[in-house]
């Protein structure tokens, strides 16, 4: 394809040689090695970062050729999920908030894959509550020590650096006294520790910060100021374009209909209405997803709806995955029959959805208090 | 294609503006002859604003707006139940004459007539309940007599002519024109769930009708496409004004010295029915665009926003009672007038059930 072609166009070729067609074959999701690979991949063809400033790599497009971007991506599986956080959030946010320094240490390596990230924010004791959060930082000479436990660190244990939410000043209250810090993840005194799902995997993680030293130049944006960055980061999370927000154990309306037909039950009546309906309703929560990107893209409209879009979609995935378990037949199979492992990996993921990443009840009161008005 | 852009939320908030200088749900409380009352108000939008005329082309005399103004218009309509004939008019008749204009010099005339604001419409499914004398090879402009009965026919009081497509075998439907006001037309009124949309019987004995000519495409078949996306569209503004309702009350009404809404119950209620409608808005606007801008995805795409927007406004409508309690039970809050435009309104083609089914079998195949 010649290089006059949109990047629409060449995205889509990029990815007919790169990417798989929607179609799960098998239940792993991709490694980081095969993530950074892919993203280097994409960077070195010039299709990375549509929304990404160009002085760092990206390409900055348009609203509309990002509509387009973003559709081509709706097409086919890309093995990215475990450096999204870095492409969606955190590099982003160092872009935004960082200083010179920072943005040139970091804008670039991030959307090539060179540095993946993850995000210390919620603690043993901290998760819906995250403005309560303890972990604290000291000043010290030349910088800050940091002390704390963060708790449900996705991909913590494969993460170059981390966008870390430490109380800077202990007289303030909640989430007037909290600072961001980028945080390499290799730096003494920290500890990473799998944690377990009800699936068997490990996603994420404690993390145990021992008295760490982060020097000054770790601090985001102004002291103080953390959680105008958390704000942004929770907005920018369902804004951004280009990049697929659902968890690979789940399931889309095409793995479910080939996992009902390999079941036998295509033609039962109540099954049949089913699937008609999760199409419907899959093709609603994305419209609507997609609508808070152009929306965004656009200038205007409410980000906030982004919370509708996420809680929707969590409850299309949930119900797809309890009529892919429920034709399953049985609740055992042998070690090679994909269909069912995939079903019994949907079904086991399925709770984490109304959790991860701001529970269902949370997004409903951000949702009737700042969309609606209603009073706290 | 799917946010709003300047001008089509400036059309939403005149259209808008419009409609609240004629038209007050209350006023269905009142015995008013809704029928006769959608006409009027049918005929005032058209002096100041050409709705006839929004989606006919502009090569014969409209403004050859899309079906993405259409929707916009649509859910205007729905947010106050207003009884103007939208969805007969602009999703039945309307595109009935366009199509048949080419070929008729008296569907041409009528069209005029329409845009002019003279002549009001209803409209039949397609029907073989009706004999037409002299029969099945009646050529267009021919005047003919019918026979027989067009059952549950909507906005037919306050309308001028009845446009019926009578079926012939396998060949595509015949339409015919009728005055309304003639002796061989009795109107026998039925009882309707639906107070914005009363529906009646009509008895032809031997009434005169002209033939205009053979409907083709979607337009030969139950449900045109734009009237099902017109029915989406009010179906979504049926749903925003039940929560906006809802809203209103959680913030108003004090239990247990704070407004309801602060009520974690009451709040999430609000918050899954705002979730409810955003998607159904958001798939009503994707059809509305996919019609102008990408018809082969247009048909399922209308399929999916009637089934979705449907079901949404019956799910909110009974919502927005919840969030009343008592007082929305009551005759005298309008809560009710739009529960039962809701429910009404998913009859009109079918039901959720055989809509299920028809988007199983398109899927499934």
């Amino acid at each position: 394809m010649s290089r006059e072609a949109g990047v629409p166009d060449r995205l889509r070729e990029f990815l007919a040689r790169h990417a798989s067609s929607p179609g799960r074959d098998s239940i792993a999701e991709a490694t980081v090695e095969e993530a950074r690979r892919f993203q280097r991949a994409l960077f070195d063809a010039g299709l990375a970062g549509p929304a990404w400033p160009r002085e760092f790599g990206g390409l900055e497009l348009g609203s509309e050729e990002q509509a387009a971007y973003a559709a081509e991506l709706d097409e086919v599986l890309v093995p990215v999920s475990p450096i999204t956080l870095g492409l969606t959030v955190c590099g982003p946010a160092v872009l935004e908030f960082g200083t010179p320094e920072q943005r040139e240490r970091h804008g670039l390596a991030t959307l090539r894959g060179d540095q993946v990230w993850c995000q210390l924010w919620s603690e043993p004791e901290a998760g819906s509550d995250l403005a309560s959060l303890r972990t604290k930082a000291t000043p010290v000479p030349g910088g800050w020590k940091v002390s704390g436990t963060k708790l449900w660190t996705s991909g913590a244990h494969f993460s170059d650096f981390g966008l870390l939410l430490a109380r800077t000043e202990p007289d303030e209250p909640r989430h007037r006294g909290l600072s961001m810090f980028i945080l390499e993840m290799d730096t003494p005194g920290v500890t990473v520790r799998p944690v377990r799902q009800m699936t068997g995997d490990s996603e994420f993680n404690e993390v145990f910060l021992d008295d760490v030293i982060v020097p000054e130049g770790a601090l985001l944006g102004q002291r103080a100021a953390g959680w105008r960055i958390v704000t942004w980061m929770m907005g920018q999370e369902r804004t951004s374009v280009g990049m697929q927000l659902r968890h690979p154990l789940m399931l889309d309306w095409s793995d479910l209909r080939r996992l009902v037909g390999d079941s036998g039950r295509e033609h039962d009546a109540l099954v049949r209405g089913r699937l008609a309906a999760l199409h419907v309703r899959e093709r609603a929560a994305a419209l609507l997803n997609t609508r808070v990107q152009q929306q965004a893209a656009a200038g205007g409209g409410s980000i906030l709806l982004g919370s509708a879009a996420k809680v929707a979609e969590g409850a299309v995935m949930r119900d797809a995955a309890e009529l892919a378990c429920a034709v399953m037949g049985s609740p055992s199979w042998s070690p090679d029959d994909v269909s069912k492992a995939i079903s019994a990996g949907a079904v086991l993921q399925s709770p984490g959805l109304a959790i991860g990443g701001g529970t269902d009840e949370i997004q409903l009161n951000t949702l009737g208090e700042r969309v609606l008005g209603l009073p706290r | 294609m799917l946010a709003q852009t300047d001008e089509q939320r400036a059309v939403a908030e005149s259209v808008r503006g419009m409609l609240d200088r004629q038209w007050e749900v209350r006023a269905l409380f009142e015995d008013v002859a809704v029928g006769q009352a959608g006409a009027d108000i049918w005929r005032l939008l058209n002096r100041d604003f050409g709705l006839a005329g929004l989606v006919v082309p502009v090569e014969l005399g409209g403004s050859g707006a899309s079906a993405v103004e259409l929707a916009i218009v649509a859910e205007e309509f729905g947010r106050t139940l207003c009884p103007a004939p939208l969805l007969t008019m602009l999703g039945s008749a309307v595109p009935m004459l366009v199509q048949l204009a080419p070929g008729s010099p008296l569907a041409e005339e009528m069209l005029a007539r329409v845009d002019g604001g003279e002549l009001v419409l209803a409209c039949a499914a397609p029907t073989d309940q009706v004999r037409i004398d002299p029969g099945a090879d009646a050529v267009p402009g021919q005047a003919v007599r019918v026979e027989g009965v067009v059952p549950a026919l909507i906005a037919a009081a306050g309308a001028d002519q009845l446009l019926l497509p009578v079926r012939r075998g396998g060949s595509p439907p015949q339409l015919l024109a009728l005055n309304l006001a003639q002796p061989g037309v009795t109107t026998i009124p039925l009882e309707s769930l639906d107070l914005s949309r009363p529906h009646v019987d009509l008895r032809l004995d031997s009434a005169s009708a002209v033939v205009l000519g053979a409907l083709t495409g979607d337009l030969a078949g139950e449900a045109p496409a734009l009237a099902r996306l017109v029915v989406a569209a009010e179906a979504v503004g049926v749903s925003a004004t039940a929560l906006a309702i809802a809203v209103e009350y959680a913030k108003d009404r004090v239990a247990f010295g704070r407004p309801i809404g602060s009520f974690q119950a009451i709040k999430h209620r609000c918050a899954n029915m705002l979730i409810g409608l955003e998607q159904a808005r958001s798939l009503v606007r994707y059809a509305a665009w996919a019609v102008a801008h990408d018809p082969p995805t247009a048909a399922i795409a209308i399929d999916e926003a009637v089934w979705f927007a449907n079901e949404t406004s019956i799910q909110l409508t009974a919502d927005m009672i919840r969030v009343l309690g008592g007082i929305g039970f009551t005759w005298e809050h309008e809560a009710h007038l739009y529960y039962r435009r809701a429910r009404a309104a998913s009859l009109l083609f079918g039901d959720q059930f055989s809509r299920q089914e028809q988007l199983a079998a398109g899927l499934l195949s």
